[in-house]
């Protein structure tokens, strides 16, 4: 483990938007599931050191983020995020070579990525979307980082091209943290997945047990609202357009399963083998 | 209510889109699956004559309109009102300062949805907060069992576009359509840009009004798990050619185009 939050609550303006997350990214790969503003992307910021917590503390190979040396902490967490974040005026060579200062190193990694080094001066608008994710890799392993961070890596991509580019991250020594809301990227290339709602992680553990035999009603409402090919059409479970509860259990007022004991907050706590916060959580196994 | 043959749509020399046969009947919905730039958005365009500095050519019907040969007016009548275009991200189409009920009174107002003779003095009016359901019976219940038929709160038509989320926004889209009698809906990946729970809830409400109104659906889209799970038929377009088409359970399970193959090998 190189990267830990502990009893974290992160926030804008002093608003929390992340609530007391505590987890390790640990080997084989970490996935944060979520719905857009649940809080996955704060979380990323904060593990890149680019967001201080408001409380808690954020440790890289044991030492706390404030005090650690970040030049070290710099190279060895690195972002993959969307291909947008590449900067139009520069070459694919001087984008990749950025933080490595290290040209001759770009044939290599354009290599490694599965790029042409020919395309090596073009622009990004010169090169497809595949391509422009490629050079964000590459850009990333230019430094050897031992953790990578990536943030919703291919959901702009055709499947296609996405399928290749999964097969790279997947063939990478590097660990990794997936943030997406592609529950079928998350299988894939981690090991173990936190599912967040409303800035809370409401259950944590294996990935292919939780999507399996989901604990917490949200990830079961996630999983099944999932298209499969050739499979049922995907339901909708409990309603979406509820806001997340301010009190008890952030997600009682969409959840099908409410109880008047989800009023108050439920603790995480251990059932079947992965950490769930629910009142219910032993009646959604059973479902 | 939808029947094309021979379709060509090319800007310059370059065909961008050539589709030779593609009906969809009330009550069916039919796909068009494919990547970036296979010509599928230009497909469903070319339905409404929307494909403008480019050259069409071929047969197009649309609720019973011949789209090619149809005079403006025509046309306007099967946009929007017969046929319904659902885009990705319908809230940037949507005016920020009007209210939702506002909108879609004036859309109403624009086809002659009137709603019935209770509609007296109501239509002209402004909307905003005070003034549903006061002497514009008619039409407000035509816009509020729009909304209850894809699952809003009526109470949604105070509120301004940015007030609503997208899930919302892109079933506002659906009840517009509803609201205005539209039997066709032609829907240009409109849960791409939504979270999978309520990307479930878009797909129950369009499936509800397949199998409850009759309504027929072009669905483009290249979420193929998602197709599977709706579509009756399947048109696949590479490049500009359809290099695939049929009933959705054989392209999709059993596909003869090694292209088809690889996208659904693709799949994670």
């Amino acid at each position: 483990m190189i990267l830990r939050a502990d009893g974290v609550t992160l926030g804008y303006g002093g608003r929390p938007v992340v609530h007391d997350v505590t987890l390790d990214i640990t080997e084989g790969g970490v996935g944060l599931i979520g719905e857009s503003g649940s809080g996955k992307t704060t979380l990323a910021r904060a593990f890149l050191g680019l967001l201080r917590p408001m409380s808690g503390t954020i440790t890289f190979n044991g030492k706390d983020l404030r005090t650690a040396g970040m030049k070290a902490f710099r190279k060895a967490v690195q972002p993959v995020f969307q291909a947008e974040s590449l900067d139009p005026r520069m070459s694919v060579a001087r984008s990749i070579a950025e933080g490595s200062r290290d040209r001759a190193a770009v044939p290599a990694l354009m290599e490694q990525v599965g790029l042409d080094p020919a395309l090596a001066a073009r622009r990004p608008h010169q090169l497809s979307g595949g391509q422009r994710q490629r050079v964000v890799i590459a850009r990333a392993l230019a430094v050897r980082p031992e953790l990578l961070i990536l943030d919703e890596p291919t959901s702009a991509l055709d499947v296609t091209v996405q399928a290749r580019i999964l097969e790279l991250l997947e063939g990478l020594d590097a660990e990794r943290l997936l943030i997406t809301h592609n529950l079928a990227v998350v299988e894939r290339l981690c090991r173990t997945s936190h599912v967040l709602f409303a800035g809370r992680v409401v259950e944590s553990g294996p990935t292919g047990e939780l999507l399996r035999r989901p604990a917490h009603p949200y990830t079961l409402a996630l999983r099944d609202a999932v298209p499969r090919l050739g499979g049922q059409p995907p339901v909708a479970r409990g309603r979406t357009e509820a806001a997340p509860a301010s009190e008890g259990c952030p997600f009682r007022l969409r959840c099908p399963l409410a109880v008047p004991e989800c009023e108050s907050a439920p603790e995480p706590r251990e059932v079947a083998g992965r950490k769930v916060a629910c009142h219910r959580a032993e009646l959604v196994l059973s479902a | 209510m939808i029947r094309v043959r021979d379709l060509r749509v090319a800007y310059g020399d370059r065909v961008v889109a050539e589709v030779p046969e593609l009906d969809v009947g009330r009550g069916e919905c039919v796909a068009i699956v494919g990547e970036s730039g296979s010509g599928k958005s230009t497909t469903l365009l070319a339905l409404l004559g929307l494909t403008e500095g480019a050259r069409v050519s071929g047969e197009v019907s649309v609720c019973g309109v011949d789209v090619m040969k149809a005079r403006p007016r025509a046309l306007r009548a099967v946009r929007g009102a017969k046929a319904a275009l659902v885009i990705q991200s319908p809230q940037a189409a949507l005016s920020p300062t009007t209210r939702l009920g506002v909108l879609m009174r004036r859309a109403l107002r624009l086809h002659g949805v009137t709603g019935g003779p209770s509609l007296t003095g109501g239509a002209g009016s402004t909307g905003g907060p005070g003034t549903m359901g006061k002497g514009a019976r008619g039409i407000d219940a035509v816009m509020a069992q729009a909304c209850e038929a894809v699952l809003l709160d009526p109470a949604i038509l105070r509120r301004y576009p940015h007030e609503i989320s997208g899930g919302q926004a892109q079933r506002f889209a659906i009840a517009m359509a509803i609201a205005l009698g539209a039997e066709v809906i032609l829907a240009d990946e409109p849960t791409s840009a939504l979270d999978v729970t309520v990307q479930a809830e878009v797909v129950g409400v369009l499936r509800g009004l397949r199998e409850e109104r009759g309504l027929a659906v072009l669905l483009v889209s290249h979420d193929l798990a998602l197709v599977s799970t709706i579509a009756d038929r399947v048109l696949v377009m590479k490049d500009g050619v359809v290099v695939e088409s049929g009933p959705a359970r054989h392209v999709l399970r059993d596909p003869d185009h090694p292209y088809t193959r690889e996208l659904l090998e693709a799949l994670p």
